[in-house]
């Protein structure tokens, strides 16, 4: 081989080379005795060991940030990934109407992006004019309008429906809601090509053998399908814990009142960037990825499990 | 046991197209019959319909007497074994014999007898704790077939089941269906698009073409007395011989040619053949004989064309003249060379003739009353 030729594929490989070289090699590097000093700005900086996670450890806010952001998760995991797969199996029948419509009208979030999905839902969760409070407070009068039920008695006021402070104080669940939105769609799309890919012959030995449709579906359709579901909860898992814009973009202070919507993230990019400790901002980023790492571990030693069972 | 009756079924997706059309078949107790044609014909639709995987546009299917239209397939006492032999990856052998009789609430031990019975009748035994995905394409199809036994139905349908296997175990498993519906003597319905698999299996044979029923009769018979030129053109390996052309007076004057193939009075009498009249004339390869012996025929001077020897048989390529060509098979005794002239007989007994159409009625012959 000429010298030219051996060298050839490395250059070809280069631009991206460089580019990880740069922006996540050296960084991780870095972020090893970033973590053991306390910075303010970039400039200043004493070694503090690891003072900077201890401090983590000792700091309410960064156990209210944890707790979301596994509530956030657990949203994820067990509200948004059970409702794309039923939006899934919906279209995933022989005669739907419109499938192809319905399919980009799920997915469409996905194409105008975070920023806009995020700025729209802000819009739409404010206090008196949002439309999410209008809408509950014209549902709440139509209720009234009902005789017999009295529901004056047992509903709140139509003014503490539109103050309902959604962004402010119930930040947590005005994410899960609107996180539904921008991923559902997008995760709904793993799910159909994996049902899809399930022989429609399966489904109909099934029928055969007499199983109806709730057996047919948790004995032969879900165990199908069961690595695509595996990879979607993974990825769920991996992005709910790195949530990050959509809170910041939404939330007032992109935290909401009293940290109500305070994530990981969050509270490693205020440390960071707004305070300047670099330093705890690091240790914070270190203990995200001992989480991720576990829960990439579990599921390997999970699958491996059940593939020797 | 069960027999099956479809009184004028027919399949349409709209009005244009009808995948099945009037199709009326009675399978008796105990028959195994086999629904032959090629891909679109109808057949798997059909099969289907049986199945209660597909709904039925117009007309009836009975079981064992009893109108089945609305009837679940579940309720319909049937087992189905698919090409793909749809076996349930995550389960054990054992699991996906017995899913089935799980389902339907049998008692644990009763499970594990019918299981053990059945994976013995199949050789099935040191592979039960496996998954479908560690087994060869012959196991699976075992394991399908093991399913659908286990069941012990009323009636067995099967859906081009062989045609994933390789052509050695093809014929293997041909075998041991045959022996298998021999010692259960359980009704039958299969489907192939593989005309020797349906001659070699069925004790009846529904050939099918264009959604519908060309023709339905035992092997031989189809064999012997197509009704049609499609149906003699399906059934039969190598492809019957096909001439297509004119009489003119006691003589078959080929299209294109300046051949003239002489004809007897009582094959013209025989066949009802009429001078002028457009025709075609079919001979199988295996009817062709050297000229010389004492049968009844008409000798012909051909080139060999081409030759492909096998052993015990040859397949030779005659020229009649430069545009028309028949196909010969023959005892081997000697190999003719390319370019040699060979006189051969096309014995009357051998001769049909057919309207010239793709599926152009047999001449001179009572249509068979297909039930």
């Amino acid at each position: 081989m000429s010298t030219g030729s051996r060298v050839k594929p490395y250059l070809f490989l280069a631009p991206f080379l460089i580019l990880f070289v740069v922006f996540t090699v050296v960084p991780l590097f870095q972020a090893v005795p970033l973590a053991t000093h306390h910075t303010f700005g970039p400039d200043a900086s004493t070694y503090v060991g690891f003072e900077k996670f201890a401090q983590a450890f000792s700091d309410a806010r960064f156990w209210k940030a944890l707790r979301n952001t596994l509530v956030f998760t657990a949203g994820s995991v067990f509200i948004q990934l059970p409702i794309a797969l039923g939006l899934a199996l919906m279209l995933n029948r022989k005669r739907v109407m419109g499938r192809g419509v319905f399919r980009l009208l799920f997915f469409s979030p996905q194409l105008v992006g975070l920023v806009f999905v995020a700025v729209l839902a802000s819009v739409m969760f404010q206090k008196q004019k949002g439309l999410v409070n209008t809408a509950i407070a014209g549902g709440a009068d139509m209720l009234r309008s009902i005789p017999l039920i009295n529901a004056n008695a047992w509903l709140p006021t139509t003014s503490e429906l539109l103050n309902t402070p959604w962004l402010e104080s119930l930040a947590m669940r005005t994410l899960i809601i609107s996180a539904l939105w921008m991923y559902a769609g997008f995760n709904m799309i793993y799910f159909l090509a994996a049902l899809q890919n399930v022989p429609s012959e399966l489904e109909e030995a099934a029928m055969i053998d007499g199983a109806g449709p709730v057996r047919r579906f948790f004995a032969v359709v879900l165990p199908s399908i069961r690595p695509v579901a595996v990879f979607v909860v993974l990825l769920s898992i991996i992005g709910s814990i790195q949530v990050f814009e959509l809170a910041y973009i939404m939330l007032p202070e992109g935290v909401g009142m009293q940290d109500s919507g305070l994530t990981l993230v969050t509270y490693l990019f205020k440390n960071g960037f707004e305070i300047g400790d670099l330093g705890y901002a690091t240790a914070i980023g270190w203990l995200i990825a001992v989480i991720l790492s576990a829960t990439a571990i579990t599921q390997r030693l999970v699958n491996r499990q059940e593939a020797h069972a | 046991m069960a027999n099956v009756k479809l009184s004028g079924v027919w399949k349409y997706y709209s009005e244009e197209a009808a995948a099945v059309q009037d199709v009326k078949l009675s399978i008796d107790s105990g028959e195994f019959i086999v629904l032959v044609g090629p891909s679109g014909c109808g057949k798997s639709t059909t099969l289907r319909m049986i199945a209660g995987l597909e709904s039925i546009s117009k007309g009836e299917i009975e079981i064992n007497g009893k109108v089945v239209n609305n009837v679940q397939p579940k309720d319909r006492d049937i087992a189905m074994v698919f090409q793909n032999y749809a076996l349930y990856p995550h389960m054990t052998v054992e699991k996906n014999i017995g899913f089935a009789l799980k389902i339907s609430g049998m008692d644990k031990n009763e499970i594990k007898r019918r299981v053990l019975n059945t994976s013995s009748i199949l050789g099935l035994d040191d592979l039960l704790r496996r998954k479908p995905g560690a087994l060869s394409g012959g196991q699976r199809q075992r394991v399908a077939l093991g399913r659908a036994i286990a069941r012990d139905p009323a009636v067995y349908l099967f859906d081009e089941p062989l045609s994933n296997l390789d052509a050695k175990l093809r014929v293997t498993m041909r075998s041991e269906l045959k022996a298998l519906h021999r010692r259960l003597g359980t009704t039958t319905v299969y489907v192939t698009h593989d005309q020797e698999e349906a001659m070699t299996l069925g004790s009846r044979l529904v050939v099918m073409a264009g959604g519908k029923v060309q023709q339905i009769g035992t092997p031989l018979d189809v064999y012997n007395n197509p009704v049609n030129r499609f149906v003699a053109s399906f059934v039969g390996s190598p492809t019957m011989n096909f001439i297509e052309g004119t009489i003119e007076g006691e003589t078959f004057s080929p299209e294109n040619s300046a051949v003239k193939i002489p004809l007897t009075a009582q094959i013209i009498d025989a066949n009802a053949l009429q001078s002028g009249q457009k025709l075609c004339l079919g001979i199988r390869p295996q009817s062709v004989t050297l000229a010389g012996d004492a049968t009844p025929g008409i000798e012909l001077d051909t080139t060999v064309e081409l030759t492909e020897p096998m052993g015990d048989r040859v397949d030779l390529r005659l020229g009649l003249d430069e545009s028309t060509q028949i196909l010969a098979r023959m005892p081997m005794n000697e190999v003719p060379a390319n370019g040699a002239s060979l006189r051969v007989k096309l014995p009357h007994e051998g001769m049909m003739f057919f309207e010239a159409t793709e599926f152009g009625k047999r001449l001179g012959r009572e249509p068979v009353a297909s039930t």
